[in-house]
């Protein structure tokens, strides 16, 4: 207090002396604001001091403050408040009479202010576990790309298309009802059986994505067996200012656009009390994409998505409403649309595919339609000295329909008419670290699913009516110490599962089941040295079949197979071995390492065996067995900064799944890859911040561990799997701060080359190639 | 389930929410006929100059079921022209598909594979409303006494203006095939 006193009486002196001397000396009267970092609560009383000139201001009660600078100067300022870090930066005075700068302070982390800052924490998954983000600047040279295409960029995760249009992320060989979607912490209840079935999720909602890589069972519940994926929007805070952000993008290969926007503001109550508030919304819209060599007819797109949230704070509460809407409209190549095995054969060698015809917008048959509605309710309590409470309620609705080229007059009617209801409800206790070093929570978790056809299609369904609840508890206890640290957690699942359905007697049917479901999870991390850490866990974990696994019947057109489902299934128990290396030496050279073993009892998988015969022709005929599998793998990233601006970056991962019953590689595993690419960033340039330059090529090895059993099942020749390919990117990204806003333009080509290649998860790759060149300009404004 | 503890903790797990839950239940399916379903070809050939008709029949019973399809193969006269018509039908049903072909003529096409041991030819005696060929009328021609495979295959939406499409030949017409027969044909 003294010392603030000595400084205004010192600034009021010096400010008469300088006054008094020169009146014609130029001056610049800065005002503004200091406020803090997170959610820009005004500072009040915070000191803004220049050590050079050894003068400075005190902020009023709402943070505002106002001081006469010389012109044309760089000046050092400080800015303190005893809650606060002190900052230090550097402030440019032009020649202009007055200016305005806000100055962002950040909050002492063992400080608790009046308003709170428990409300605003992150998802965390268990510390010791592996996993990947993508931050926001990250995510800003991914905008425009679907979800799976972002995080497929992360090492470990792979994208499994059907074609251009339609994209499904894989973790470490895993996929589908093996990994967890948790959109804004509410799990994602979709038909994700489906591997042509992508997640129902806008990625422009979330300003974070997570991919944990190891088991995440224990927090996620039971389908998070091979990982989970967590999205997290921009936590909503009390912000005296309206924020928003305003994207385009668009692209030649397709020759479309993806535009979003999104508003979000505060209503402030009282002291502590506010009611804030976000819109987004984005849409899609894209024809025919183009292989190489020709135009891939029917893969046109569109998509419309919109959400809204609201939350109102006081102090230690926080209660928040979310709903979101998805709904997209995805052709499929038109030419994978084939009848039996001899028609598979003929489309296999023929290219370019049948049915192609120039350029179009039109989305014909065979498409999806989804659309996906999520309302979200959430209670947090923080309650000092013990812990924070969350209950946490989600609804969601997922229509999907899928067209067919039908016979007659049919091609209106879906030929697939599913609607998936389902509710799920949380209750999470995270208690405060006792001693300071343990930290955990313990949680319920219960789901209810109901899976109707709707009636009208004039087929048997894939999938049949079924019902389910499914109820956890979990608890995750952790050790932290300085240099190290341990975890453990544990879960038990109860599923039961009701169906209805006719037999081929035409009979009505009432199967039921029931599955209990137990996970484990330990882990370690070590701080080896100050540039090295050590990671590692095990976890135990099952998985109940899923309803297509159990039920699944009829003919699927694109890969001519007829699917039976196995309602024999038991669950399947898996146990992973995760070990992870990271090694950061003063930021100029980084090393990950990741290496995994895993062993699945029981695992499910589709089992092609001898073609049936129908009147249509042959068909292979896929069942749902049970084997016992091993998948490892290893992830490497590491990047070396040198002459300061340039990073040189290198990914690769490996990954060998076995069928170790019968003897046989385990299929539609990926092959190897490794990316690599040179990064050269120039700051402050041209009136830029920042500019990014970057050119990587990827090489995707031979899937040369590809089972037989594929070969068999088509029985007249060998159906091969595609060579090995290399693909080269550009991208320029460009940052550009404007006044309390941001402007971020990006421009990339992809597949610089024009490469003709198909790819060994892409379940269309027997009737076309992959994309080819495409050219990308990205726009982005953040206020 | 093997444990009882568990299975009792479970079930009163699942007790607590199936209570609260407990008016949401399965929706009753409604019995649905698969409408597309074809079971039934049938070949006739009448002799263009009178006589009794030779019919060759391939059925499949249950679809994509695993019951396998059956044939009835029969004889063909020496040196004789037949007009020949083809009807379809699902029988699971009762109903005939012959008709919804001939509509959407323009989708539809069969194409023929006589084997080269097999002494027939035949052309078609139909067209759709742009000229092309449908194949549910044709005429076939036997030639001296032999014997060998005619290939009957119905394609939905075939590119008819395809190399070969016109004579019957389906390498390069494309589209999805709604039946393959495969008829065993004795001339004699």
């Amino acid at each position: 207090m003294l010392r603030l006193v000595k400084i205004l009486i010192l600034s009021q002196f010096l400010f008469t002396l300088s006054s008094a001397q020169g009146q014609n000396e130029c001056k610049s009267i800065l005002s503004g604001q200091v406020l803090s970092l997170d959610g820009h609560r005004s500072v009040a009383f915070a000191t803004v001091y220049f050590p050079q000139l050894q003068n400075g201001v005190l902020s009023d009660e709402e943070g505002h403050f106002s001081i006469a600078l010389p012109c044309n100067r760089e000046l050092e300022v400080s800015i303190s408040q005893v809650e606060y870090d002190k900052k230090d930066v550097i402030l440019s005075v032009g020649s202009k009479e007055d200016f305005k700068k806000n100055f962002y302070v950040k909050l002492k982390t063992n400080v608790l202010s009046s308003v709170t800052v428990h409300a605003h924490k992150r998802e965390e998954g268990l510390k010791t576990n592996v996993s990947s983000v993508l931050n926001r600047k990250e995510l800003i040279k991914l905008k425009g790309k679907s979800l799976s295409e972002s995080v497929s960029t992360l090492p470990g995760v792979y994208n499994i298309k059907t074609g251009p249009g339609i994209n499904k992320p894989m973790i470490h060989g895993l996929y589908g009802s093996r990994i967890q979607m948790v959109n804004n912490e509410v799990a994602q209840m979709g038909q994700q059986w489906g591997v042509d079935h992508a997640p129902e999720i806008d990625p422009f909602i979330a300003s974070r994505i997570t991919v944990v890589k190891g088991a995440a069972a224990i927090k996620y519940g039971p389908r998070a067996i091979g990982g989970a994926l967590l999205l997290e929007p921009e936590p909503l805070e009390a912000d005296s200012s309206l924020h928003g952000s305003l994207d385009l993008v668009g692209f030649t290969n397709g020759r479309g656009g993806v535009g979003s926007a999104m508003l979000s503001g505060s209503i402030f109550l009282n002291e502590g009390e506010s009611i804030n508030w976000r819109l987004q919304s984005s849409g899609k819209k894209s024809g025919d994409q183009h292989a190489a060599n020709y135009n891939l007819t029917n893969t046109g797109s569109k998509e419309f998505n919109f959400s809204t949230a609201a939350n109102y704070i006081k102090d230690d509460l926080q209660a928040d409403i979310f709903f979101s809407r998805f709904s997209s409209e995805i052709g499929i190549l038109r030419g994978a649309h084939i009848g039996n095995v001899d028609n598979f054969f003929e489309a296999l060698n023929k290219r370019p595919p049948f049915f192609t015809e120039p350029f179009s917008y039109k989305i014909n048959n065979p498409k999806q339609q989804v659309v996906h509605r999520l309302l979200k309710a959430k209670i947090h309590y923080d309650k000092e000295g013990l812990g924070d409470f969350d209950i946490i309620y989600g609804f969601q609705q997922n229509q999907r329909k899928e067209f067919d080229i039908r016979r007659g007059n049919r091609s209106d009617r879906a030929a697939v008419d599913l609607e998936l209801s389902s509710h799920v409800a949380k209750a999470l206790f995270h208690h405060d670290p006792i001693r300071g070093k343990l930290n955990g929570e313990f949680g319920l978790d219960y789901e209810f699913q109901n899976n109707v056809n709707i009636p009208g299609t004039g087929t048997i369904p894939l999938i049949p009516n079924y019902s389910s609840h499914q109820a956890g508890i979990f608890i995750s206890e952790g050790w932290e110490e300085e240099d190290w640290s341990v975890e453990a957690g544990l879960r038990f699942d109860a599923t039961a599962v009701d169906v209805l359905k006719f037999n081929n007697q035409n009979q009505l049917i009432n199967p039921k089941h029931q599955y209990a479901m137990f996970s484990g999870i330990a882990g370690a991390s070590y701080d080896i040295s100050n540039d090295l850490k050590y990671k590692t866990n095990i976890s135990w974990s099952q998985r109940a079949p899923s309803i297509n696994e159990l039920y699944s019947q009829g003919l699927h057109h694109s890969v001519a197979a007829i699917e039976e489902g196995n309602d024999q299934l038991d669950e399947e128990t898996s146990l992973k071995w995760l070990h992870s290396f990271q090694y950061d030496r003063e930021g100029k050279l980084k090393l990950n390492l990741d290496a995994y073993a895993s062993r699945i009892q029981n695992y499910i998988y589709l089992q092609p065996e001898a073609p049936r015969l129908t009147i249509r022709g042959a068909f292979p005929v896929y069942y749902y067995k049970q084997t016992f599998a091993q998948i490892i793998g290893t992830d490497i990233i590491g990047s070396y900064e040198f002459f300061h601006q340039f990073t040189f970056n290198t990914k690769a991962s490996l990954i060998r799944g076995t069928d170790i019953t019968n003897e046989q590689p385990l299929i539609f595993m990926p092959s190897d890859r490794w990316e690599n690419g040179l990064n050269w960033s120039v700051s402050k340039i041209l009136g830029f911040e920042a500019i990014d330059f970057n050119l990587s090529g990827l090489k995707v090895f031979k899937q040369t561990r590809a089972p037989l059993t594929e070969t068999e099942a088509y029985e007249q020749q060998s159906v091969p799997v595609p060579a090995g390919y290399f693909i080269t990117n550009f991208s320029i990204d460009s940052t550009t701060k404007l006044k309390n806003s941001q402007l971020n333009i990006g421009f990339s080509i992809y597949n610089l080359m024009n490469t003709d290649y198909s790819d060994y998860l892409n379940r269309l790759r027997y009737y076309a190639a992959e994309a080819g060149r495409n050219f990308e300009l990205r726009i982005n404004y953040i206020f | 389930m093997k444990n009882t503890p568990i299975k009792i903790l479970s079930y009163l797990l699942l007790l607590t929410v199936v209570v609260l839950f407990s008016q949401c239940k399965t929706e009753e399916p409604e019995p649905v006929l698969e409408e597309e379903l074809i079971t039934t070809l049938k070949m006739i050939f009448s002799p263009v100059d009178g006589g009794e008709d030779v019919v060759f029949i391939l059925y499949d019973e249950d679809g994509n079921g695993p019951l396998e399809p059956k044939y009835t193969d029969d004889t063909l006269a020496t040196d004789t022209k037949y007009n020949t018509s083809i009807i379809v039908r699902n029988d699971q049903d009762d109903e005939d598909i012959t008709h919804e072909i001939s509509e959407m003529g323009a989708e539809h096409q069969f194409f023929f594979q006589i084997a080269d041991a097999l002494n027939l030819s035949f052309e078609y005696a139909d067209e759709d409303k742009n000229g092309d060929a449908i194949g549910l009328s044709t005429i076939f021609t036997t030639g001296a006494a032999s014997n060998g495979s005619l290939a009957v295959v119905l394609r939905h939406e075939p590119n008819k203006s395809a190399n070969g499409a016109a004579e019957g030949d389906l390498s390069n017409v494309g589209g999805e095939t709604d039946i393959q027969a495969t008829f065993e044909v004795v001339i004699e």
